[in-house]
């Protein structure tokens, strides 16, 4: 995990893990919708920067985001800070105590066709298919 | 002069009313009988978001006018094209997708109010806007749903 005390800031060619906490968020193709990448109430999106994180370490994260909202957790989405970086959204460093990788995707616009438009486009940037939880016994998960 | 035989009272003018009536009954019910995996899937949708926080994060509720305006606007979708897949949205509207791929679907999100925020991604075409939903299907969306489901 990253030093708390010298995060650095969220490079270009950093992966971030984007948690699919429900069932809605991805499809039987190993795509995501575009729902997974909508913000709500906040303008920011919530996002676990893989670097200088094992995997473990980041479903062990994630385990813990469905913990805290109650839900079960069906895998992640990866994504470039590149791909998120499309006018007017960036990415920012916004590190949690529980979470020193934690980042968010920042400037979403208020009007509700416009989020939709840039969720879609990061729904499509996503690298490869969303990844299934490890111990997900049903089979539904997509692993790479 | 067909209206006015159709008007009479003769027994052909009553025999071809009640089989026109009769065709357009059964026409109604094919629409509403092809579309009934939607309503079921709309119903599905709905059930585990009325109440609020749904999504542990605090979502608002899918209100009964959403789910209302959600199921004509199911109605109003012209026979022949494909039904969406729906689900909630944290901001307490519904969304409706038609999807072929990540980079051609369309997203439309209902609102309680009848307001539909929609945004379609086509290729390199990104297209979005907002209408209201006045029983007849929006014409900008029918356009969006045959590029994305029909267009090769």
């Amino acid at each position: 995990m990253l030093d708390p005390n010298n995060i650095p800031p969220v490079a270009d060619d950093e992966l971030l893990a984007r948690f699919i906490v429900n069932s809605n968020e991805k499809r039987d193709d190993g795509s995501v919708r575009p729902n997974l990448f909508l913000p709500y109430k906040l303008t920011a999106l919530s996002v676990t920067r893989h670097r200088e994180t094992t995997d473990q370490e980041i479903w062990n994260i994630g385990r813990q985001v469905a913990a805290q909202r109650v839900k079960t957790l069906y895998g992640r989405a990866d994504i470039r800070a590149s791909s998120c970086r499309i006018e007017p959204l960036d990415v920012v460093e916004s590190w949690q105590v529980e979470n020193p990788n934690h980042a968010d995707i920042v400037g979403y616009p208020p009007r509700k066709d416009e989020q939709l438009s840039l969720a879609e486009k990061l729904a499509a940037a996503i690298e490869g298919s969303w990844i299934g939880t490890p111990s997900d016994q049903d089979g539904s998960g997509v692993t790479t | 002069m067909a209206n006015a035989t159709l008007g009479g009272f003769s027994d052909a003018a009553k025999y071809l009313n009640a089989e026109a009536q009769r065709l357009r009954t059964e026409q109604q019910e094919a629409v509403t009988f092809s579309r009934q995996p939607c309503f079921d899937e709309l119903w599905e949708a709905w059930q585990p978001c009325k109440e609020a926080n749904w999504d542990g994060e605090g979502a608002d509720p899918i209100e009964h006018e959403t789910y209302q305006n959600a199921y004509r606007l199911i109605e109003a979708l012209p026979s022949g094209l494909p039904s969406p897949t729906i689900a909630a949205e944290p901001d307490g509207h519904l969304s409706f997708e038609w999807y072929k791929h990540p980079r051609r679907l369309l997203s439309v999100s209902i609102s309680p109010d009848g307001t539909l925020y929609w945004a379609a991604l086509v290729g390199s075409e990104d297209p979005r806007g907002s209408c209201h939903f006045f029983d007849e299907f929006p014409k900008t969306l029918l356009y969006w749903i045959a590029r994305v489901c029909i267009e090769c």
